[in-house]
């Protein structure tokens, strides 16, 4: 947002609006006395003026007293070495403003379009790994947001909808006693990674186990409370 | 929902689930290689000398860049890792290089 303040010179008030304002006070702050000094600091006058120090002073018109040219400066309280130019944006033509509100309306076309695209990127992956689901593993994920993978290992996994430490290992009671963190570098669609993830679970598990990240249960990537069985 | 299979000849046809099967049955050899867009489908017939060799250097350049390739068979459900190329192998999935998270 534009700030909108005052810069006091030696000979005269000005109002202006500039968006650096900020920006400008800290690299170029200037601060004077009620007697008559200007203090100009330099390379760090914001810590100088900070401490309210001061390096080197010329003699000028009075403009104000400030310890703290900062605090002031932040505050809205803009300075200026005397005489400096001081940038005011100038109107908008008819030219900008038409230019300006067709960039708008690319830039929002875009944005439907690429929403577009991620919907039927992710209804395409959905197709995929539905097409390589079970029965049972297609109910699981439509009921619970999860499937089952029996590995050849014996060990049981469960996939989460997801993608980061969306896998929970199982115990031969079901209880999740850890999460793995692994997924295809690409970014794909969720479903894509969770295909990828029962692939190799299935057919590559020992790769797989070898590059996931182990997570404990309870991390912040779960989309759903973790519910464990009951006790028996 | 229609499928969308890239040809040898570069053109494209649309089938269903069971279309694509019913392809895969009949022999035809499918890459369906993972990325941004969900998956590209590629359909090759073996019959063809030139098909299988375009299909076995898409295959080595996709497993040379890290994907892993997963025969399935014509619905999908079983499979195993393939190391090398097959022409027969029915339907393949490649996925992109796993990391860990």
């Amino acid at each position: 947002m534009p700030y909108t303040g005052t810069v006091i010179t030696s000979a005269n008030t000005t109002s202006y609006t500039n968006s650096s304002v900020i920006w400008t006070a800290w690299t170029q702050a200037t601060t004077t006395t009620s007697t008559g000094t200007v203090t100009i600091p330099y390379l760090n006058n914001v810590w100088n003026g900070w401490n309210a120090g001061t390096i080197g002073s010329v003699t000028a018109t009075s403009i104000y007293s400030a310890n703290n040219t900062a605090w002031i400066n932040w505050n809205g309280m803009p300075v200026a070495r005397a005489g400096a130019p001081v940038y005011v944006a100038p109107p908008e033509t008819e030219a900008a403003r038409m230019a300006r509100i067709e960039r708008e309306a690319r830039w929002a076309e875009e944005r439907v379009a690429q929403e577009a695209e991620r919907a039927a990127s992710n209804r395409r992956a959905e197709a995929l790994l539905q097409a390589h689901l079970t029965p049972d593993q297609q109910r699981q994920l439509a009921q619970e947001d999860w499937f089952m993978i029996d590995s050849k290992s014996g060990k049981k996994y469960r996939i989460n909808r997801g993608r980061s430490a969306n896998i929970d290992v199982l115990d031969e009671t079901g209880k999740v006693v850890r999460s793995l963190c692994v997924h295809p570098g690409e970014a794909v669609p969720d479903a894509d990674t969770m295909l990828s993830q029962a692939l190799m679970l299935k057919h590559d598990e020992e790769a797989l186990l070898r590059i996931a990240n182990v997570h404990g249960i309870h991390h912040g990537f779960r989309r759903r409370p973790l519910v464990q069985p009951a006790a028996a | 929902m229609e499928i969308e299979v890239q040809k040898h000849d570069g053109s494209r046809e649309k089938l269903d689930a069971e279309g694509l099967a019913a392809r895969v049955r009949a022999g035809g050899l499918v890459f369906e290689i993972m990325d941004r867009s969900g998956d590209v489908k590629k359909i090759w017939d073996p019959t063809k000398e030139v098909e299988v060799e375009d299909a076995r250097m898409s295959f080595d350049n996709l497993t040379k860049k890290g994907y892993r390739a997963f025969r399935t068979d014509a619905a999908g459900k079983e499979g195993e890792l393939m190391k090398t190329f097959d022409p027969e192998a029915g339907r393949v999935v490649f996925v992109p290089q796993m990391q860990g998270g």
